[in-house]
């Protein structure tokens, strides 16, 4: 049986940090210069000293969900998640709200650079945050997904506001269904989370529900860093 | 005198900080940006010079490289890591007056933002472009910004916002700077942003990255 609410600690040493998704996360199309690539590794190494990885979720049961009108409802409260995502999980007969965080004190690692006067480490800091939040999330999602299909049921992919055209404010009413201070989150009256580096989203989960591909073709948001696109290795 | 400084774009460009870095890995023992700008000036070559056609000439040709796609953010930033390290040469240039900057520009990532690695970048580039740069950092209110404004005169302005929710705050700021200072040219950037958004509000430019900003203003 699933918790209702259940809170992950995580080890960075313990995710698979995929190289190629940070190469993609700066822009390149291909590895880049031998430099790079270095200082990467070295400071791959040195974050995961100041990162203390939470993930967590509420579940919520078919009683407490309702979806219909291009909309879901949770407690009765109603989330506008837009035609892309509403398709992904209309036939969900219960619902995750997802949260994970790197902690403050990554958050200060990477201003430490920029206060320093190296915003290169910086950058690559940051860019290294950003991977490895969604790294642990995919590791939550994976544990959750296992113990759901013991039960015959599966997960939709998963969903964040500012993305897929679900707009980012919704965030305010996903953090209302949280448990107060969830894993030490705070949310902005910007729906900005400090930590910066956090994320939090749904997921669906039902008998009839499936992942699917992104549909990033969909979406008109041409800056999307989370846009998935073909990443060549350079030969 | 003219090798020198075309060395010394080459430096800045492909971000070889000094001697003892190890790349570009072709260049390992060389000296670099530090130790060549340390030479011009020795050598007594004009200090503007060294600036415009040395170290500006290398991030102007890292920045077309970034705008074509051939090059990527770490690219410029260790570019601009170099120029840095050059650039410790010519602050006495800058004090005595010998070397004038383009003019200064006021950034900040407006109120309910905290992310400032875009407006970050853009200091840099402009830096790099030869501008003043005065950085009021994140979560700027519309009084920070006017007060650096009468602190700065002829200053431009560059507000950066990355989530939608912040971006709105774009248009407050920018009322309250036209109400003091109508002549304040105002320029604003990030993910969110758009021509359409900047024409909106009235601000005087929208610009999808620093390089075409430095080169516009």
């Amino acid at each position: 049986m699933i918790a209702e609410n259940q809170i992950y600690q995580i080890n960075p040493k313990d995710l698979l940090i995929s190289r190629d998704e940070i190469y993609r996360t700066m822009g390149y199309p291909s590895l880049p210069e031998e430099q790079i690539v270095n200082d990467l590794e070295i400071l791959l190494v040195e974050s995961f000293e100041y990162m203390e990885i939470k993930t967590g979720f509420s579940f919520f049961h078919q009683d407490r969900l309702e979806i219909k009108d291009q909309s879901f409802y949770l407690n009765g409260e109603k989330f506008d998640c837009g035609k892309i995502i509403y398709n992904h999980i209309k036939k969900s007969e219960n619902m995750i709200i997802f949260l994970a965080t790197l902690g403050n004190p990554f958050d200060d690692f990477i201003k430490s650079f920029f206060d320093w006067g190296d915003p290169y480490k910086g950058y690559l800091a940051d860019t290294i945050g950003s991977v490895v939040v969604e790294s642990a999330i995919d590791r939550m999602c994976e544990q959750v997904s296992n113990l759901l299909n013991q039960q015959g049921k599966k997960c939709t992919n998963r969903f964040s506001p500012g993305y897929c055209n679900w707009n980012i404010t919704e965030q305010q009413k996903l953090f209302r269904q949280l448990p107060d201070h969830f894993l030490g989150v705070e949310l902005l009256p910007s729906s900005l989370m400090k930590p910066i580096k956090s994320v939090s989203g749904i997921i669906g989960v039902g008998q009839e529900v499936q992942k699917m591909p992104y549909t990033c073709n969909l979406c008109n948001q041409q800056n999307c860093i989370m846009r998935r696109e073909k990443f060549k290795e350079k030969q | 005198m003219l090798d020198i400084l075309e060395k010394l774009a080459k430096l800045v460009e492909a971000g070889k900080i000094d001697k003892n870095s190890p790349f570009p890995p072709a260049l390992k023992g060389q000296d670099g940006a530090d130790e060549l700008t340390a030479q011009a000036v020795e050598m007594g070559i004009n200090p503007q010079e060294i600036l415009n056609d040395g170290l500006i000439k290398g991030m102007n040709t890292i920045g077309e490289k970034f705008s074509r796609g051939e090059a990527y953010i770490p690219n410029m930033l260790i570019s601009a890591k170099a120029m840095n390290a050059a650039m410790v040469h010519l602050e006495p240039f800058f004090k005595g007056g010998n070397i004038q900057s383009k003019g200064t520009v006021i950034l900040g990532t407006v109120q309910g933002d905290l992310h400032d690695i875009g407006k970050n970048l853009v200091a840099l580039i402009l830096q790099g472009a030869g501008w003043k740069i005065v950085d009021l950092g994140t979560d700027v209110t519309a009084d920070k910004f006017i007060k650096a404004i009468h602190e700065n005169q002829n200053a431009l302005v560059g507000m950066s916002a990355l989530l939608t929710t912040t971006m709105v705050n774009m248009e407050g700021i920018l009322k309250t700077i036209r109400t003091n200072t109508p002549n304040t040219k105002v320029y604003i950037g990030g993910a969110p942003v758009s021509q359409a958004y900047a024409d909106s509000i009235g601000a005087d430019g929208y610009f999808a990255d620093p390089f075409t900003f430095a080169k516009s203003i």
